[in-house]
């Protein structure tokens, strides 16, 4: 038994999921829950802001995966624990009414969230980003403060914190600067392919 | 992602939320956020809320869900500790059964009963043959055959009296008495009686009268003990005893008392549990009878020496004096006792007893 959870250490979700539906161990689903409790548990507090309330959340999507991981087939269990301990908070929120609000503003951002998390941006992937012309010309035509925190970010290797110093910007600002800088570079490099 | 990786990402995220990261460790986990948008919602989660109270709370989240693990290990516990108690309590009932309850203890009396009956039925086969062919003849045949054996019976007990002249004087007088005697001995003839009566009722008032008036004068006791020490001698007696009626006018005591010796077994009462159950019955006093209110235990242990000596007497759970005096009388009082045999050697040993005093 504790041989069989030291090698369990070095499993892949994929290995862990395929054991855990050949002889349903709850003893197993802990294991591979465990790798994202962490995860889990910050997005709840992100979307429900209450840690008691989270916690539950997280029990619950524990206790979710129980059923779940026996109907789907699941190709990335990370993105798909992503996608559905999202919907989890969002039918968490839909419950509290007083919470209406949030859920809206949350539901405007759908789109964005939605995105397939596997599929990554060409800046988060390519070793060099300043040698690719096509990059460096989309981020010339960003407006100034979003090419700003995108080069500072990806050129000069900066944190957020720093960026924060050197711009005078708020924090929230420069990642929402960089989120919205990383968009226009998708639609400006897929543009430029199409022609 | 494995377990190690999981382990270093929470560790990133403490050290990143703690704010304990070089700049270019802080770049390196934010790019590792960019491309990873799991990671960056649950660090957004994180960093509104008091860091010092999440770890806590990941930790109760942790244990929580590999509960089942831990329930796995309880069912184990539970299963070792139910087969510790199987075994425990087994140990006790070999222990216990050192321990002779004489109240209330009907199964032990039982086993005594059948071992009984076994070896007076088996003893008895002998004779048997003898009157089923007597009984296919005719019925006048039958009575003079009868009248046969009687004279035969009479002849046997004119040559104990001369063969020994000691007890001859006591053995026919107590016959009388005999059936009034309710003693150990007594009872134990009466069930001899009962299988015996199938077979020929005119043998058995007869060697009855010399076992038990033997026996209850009590003077062949000690030569019956020592007889027993010698297992040779002791087959022979039984043989005699029991089998062909022409002996009987040896020493009739020891075939009541000695059968037991022949098989493996504890120290008993001679004579039988049944019947030294009965004597206690009857025997045993309360000793303040003017107020007897409840039911009064004494528990009490002797030693019964390799030729059948009472000794060493101790009262383990005592009450008074007085009761655990009678408690020591009744057994001094009463019927002697076997010793235990192992391998067909007499044995010293210890006998416990509880007694209980009705009120």
């Amino acid at each position: 038994m504790f041989l069989k959870s030291k090698n369990s250490e070095d499993l892949s979700d994929q290995d862990l999921i395929f054991r855990y539906k050949e002889k349903n161990d709850p003893e197993v689903l802990g294991q591979l829950y465990s790798r994202y409790v962490v995860l889990v548990y910050g997005l709840c507090l992100k979307y429900l802001e209450d840690r008691e309330h989270s916690k539950d959340a997280a029990m619950q999507i524990f206790e979710l995966l129980a059923t779940e991981l026996h109907r789907h087939d699941i190709g990335n269990f990370k993105s798909w624990l992503y996608v559905t301990s999202k919907n989890f908070c969002l039918m968490e929120l839909r419950k509290q009414k007083s919470l209406r609000k949030k859920e809206e503003m949350w539901l405007m951002n759908q789109d964005e969230f939605m995105e397939n998390p596997q599929e990554l941006h060409l800046i988060d992937t390519i070793q060099n980003p300043e040698s690719d012309d096509l990059l460096n010309g989309c981020i010339e035509k960003l407006k100034k403060e979003q090419n700003r925190c995108v080069r500072l970010f990806y050129f000069e290797n900066k944190s957020y914190r720093q960026i924060t110093d050197e711009t005078g910007l708020d924090e929230k600002k420069v990642k929402s600067l960089l989120q919205n800088g990383k968009r226009n570079l998708k639609i400006c490099l897929e543009n430029k392919h199409v022609r | 992602m494995s377990g190690k990786q999981t382990y270093q990402q929470e560790e990133q995220i403490r050290r990143y939320l703690q704010d304990r990261m070089t700049e270019a460790e802080r770049h390196a986990f934010e790019r590792e956020m960019q491309r990873d948008p799991f990671l960056a919602d649950a660090v957004e989660g994180f960093s509104d809320a008091d860091s010092s109270l999440i770890f806590t709370d990941i930790a109760d989240l942790r244990n929580r869900t590999e509960k089942p693990k831990k329930n796995r290990k309880f069912i184990w516990y539970a299963a070792a500790s139910v087969l510790l108690l199987i075994v425990s309590s087994v140990i006790l009932f070999n222990m216990q059964e050192n321990v002779i309850p004489i109240v209330s203890e009907s199964k032990i009396q039982e086993e005594v009963k059948i071992r009984e009956k076994t070896k007076v039925e088996k003893s008895v086969t002998t004779p048997q043959r003898q009157p089923i062919s007597v009984e296919t003849q005719p019925e006048k045949e039958i009575t003079i055959v009868e009248n046969e054996l009687v004279i035969e019976d009479l002849e046997m007990e004119s040559n104990l009296a001369d063969e020994n002249k000691a007890i001859n004087s006591t053995s026919l007088i107590p016959a009388e008495e005999e059936p009034k005697q309710t003693t150990y001995q007594a009872a134990k003839k009466v069930e001899f009686v009962k299988t015996a009566k199938n077979t020929h009722e005119s043998f058995i008032p007869n060697p009855m009268v010399i076992d038990s008036s033997v026996a209850a004068s009590g003077k062949l006791e000690k030569k019956a003990d020592a007889m027993a020490l010698d297992s040779e001698k002791l087959e022979e007696v039984v043989v005699v005893g029991y089998g062909i009626q022409k002996k009987l006018n040896l020493t009739g005591a020891v075939s009541s008392v000695k059968p037991e010796l022949i098989v493996d077994g504890k120290a008993s009462p001679a004579g039988g549990w049944e019947a030294f159950n009965e004597y206690l019955k009857t025997e045993l006093q309360t000793p303040d009878s003017g107020s007897p209110t409840e039911k009064t235990m004494v528990r009490l242990s002797f030693v019964i020496s390799s030729t059948g000596e009472k000794e060493q007497f101790e009262i383990l759970k005592g009450k008074n004096d007085r009761y655990n005096e009678e408690a020591i009388r009744i057994i001094k009082d009463g019927p002697a006792w076997n010793p235990e045999i192992k391998r067909k050697t007499p044995q010293r040993s210890v006998v416990k007893l509880k007694l209980v005093f009705e009120p």
